[in-house]
């Protein structure tokens, strides 16, 4: 008990911050004698009984405020009444104008078949792409991944030319579809996997961390499940791509 | 002393956030005096004090229209200003908190002021002047523990300075408290009688 420190543990204590097993201790050491506990008493009084300090200043206000008037003006925010808009003719207007503008902006920014996203990773950095339904996608140097702004309520359907690794949300109903450049698809029954296409490598490659995926070179239904950490095609690159999502991401 | 936001506060918020310039001047008028004493327990310089003051309430102005207090107003103002004098300690904690001859210590500037109060023979006050006259760091950090219920932790950060010199700060600071207490009590019988009755000497 030499070295333990109670006046820290009691400041901890009266702070708030002490944590289970410093209570213990200090506890323990309160109940050794009354000299202890005397001494916790002080402290406690002295943590309760202590008071800001307020230190009147000599003001002139009317300067002091000037002096702020002057900063507001410095910063480019005036301290000057705004004249609010009285007229009910304005807010008519102001009202209809911003109807005309939302009507404008619905139809502009809703078409029909919903905008294609481009999101592409540069030459030299691993880019991550969060998806409208919550999957994260991690696309290596050089790959690009088109999805658009509003996923279909049958398939989730994303295009990818280069690698990514795909962290996807769970969605009965709702497949997440992989179409890669040669035609190939990988379509998503669990939740983590790695797929390579690229037009330099003749090999389209899914790597599958957990879950599953259905992997097919030509779109067509019934091919083999891919299970964790299985390629459906055997590529140059050992079985552990996927790690290159942390390597990166942590520089 | 927990201050209310009561309704003329109210009030002038809504005045401010329509663009009020005259809702300003009497928000100014009844908080810039507190701001200034809160952030002079941190940084006793008077013209710092105005600086960083000041600039609490052209961020209150400038962010007026998407302004949301949930506390008091002067709760809001109060950590606005104490986040102002925290950034301001750690930018210049080299010559603040690591040079104890660079700036005149606080308790030489309140020793007076506070020796009327002293007089009035209560453990606040006694207690009041002897956290006047712990040293500067001690202080600063005692307080920001004691007063503005920052966590060992926060306080660490914000500073800048290691956890470890904090909790030393803290302790030395309990224990000097205590000190001076014991002292005073040889001083004033009314102090006595209190600390028997509060500490069951």
């Amino acid at each position: 008990m030499q070295n333990f420190d109670y006046i820290l543990l009691l400041s901890k204590r009266f702070s708030g911050e002490i944590n289970a097993s410093e209570a213990a201790l200090l506890d323990e050491w309160i109940s050794q004698s009354p000299e202890n506990e005397r001494l916790a008493g002080q402290y406690q009084a002295i943590w309760m009984h202590s008071t800001e300090q307020f230190k009147a200043f000599r003001l002139d206000m009317d300067a002091e405020f000037q002096q702020l008037q002057a900063r507001l003006k410095l910063t480019g925010a005036p301290a000057t009444r705004t004249v609010p808009i009285r007229f009910s003719v304005f807010r008519v207007a102001a009202a209809l104008a911003f109807l005309l503008l939302a009507v404008w902006a619905i139809r502009q920014f809703t078409p029909t078949a919903p905008a294609n996203m481009v999101a592409e990773a540069s030459s030299t950095n691993i880019r991550t792409v969060d998806l409208p339904d919550g999957s994260r996608v991690w696309l290596r140097q050089n790959a690009q991944l088109q999805y658009p702004q509003k996923f279909s309520a049958r398939e989730r359907r994303v295009q990818l030319s280069g690698e990514a690794y795909f962290d996807v949300a769970q969605r009965d109903g709702q497949p997440f579809r992989v179409e890669m450049e040669d035609g190939g698809i990988a379509e998503v029954l669990g939740t983590t996997f790695s797929v390579r296409a690229s037009k330099n490598d003749p090999e389209t490659s899914v790597l599958v961390c957990s879950g599953k995926v259905r992997f097919h070179p030509m779109e067509k239904a019934g091919a083999p499940f891919c299970c964790p950490i299985k390629k459906a095609f055997l590529t140059a690159k050992p079985p552990n791509c996927g790690c290159w999502k942390y390597l990166r991401s942590m520089n | 002393m927990e201050p209310t936001t009561d309704q003329s506060e109210k009030q002038w918020l809504a005045d401010l956030r329509q663009g009020d310039a005259a809702a300003l001047r009497r928000i100014f008028d009844r908080h810039y005096p507190l701001l200034l004493s809160d952030i002079y327990r941190y940084l006793p310089d008077e013209d710092t004090c105005k600086d960083l003051a000041q600039e609490v309430f052209v961020e209150l102005w400038r962010k007026r229209s998407t302004l949301e207090i949930h506390s008091s107003l002067r709760a809001y103002l109060r950590r606005a200003a104490i986040n102002r004098a925290l950034n301001y300690l750690k930018a210049n904690r080299r010559t603040v908190l690591d040079d104890p001859a660079g700036r005149p210590e606080l308790a030489d500037v309140l020793a007076v002021d506070t020796q009327a109060e002293s007089e009035q023979d209560s453990l606040e006050a006694a207690l009041h002047q002897a956290i006047s006259q712990l040293p500067e760091k001690c202080r600063l950090v005692f307080s920001l523990s004691r007063f503005e219920h920052l966590s060992h932790r926060e306080i660490s950060t914000r500073l800048g300075i290691s956890v470890k010199t904090i909790e030393n700060q803290i302790t030395k600071a309990m224990r000097l408290l205590r000190e001076a207490m014991i002292k005073h009590t040889h001083l004033s019988p009314v102090v006595i009688l209190l600390l028997k009755w509060w500490w069951g000497g």
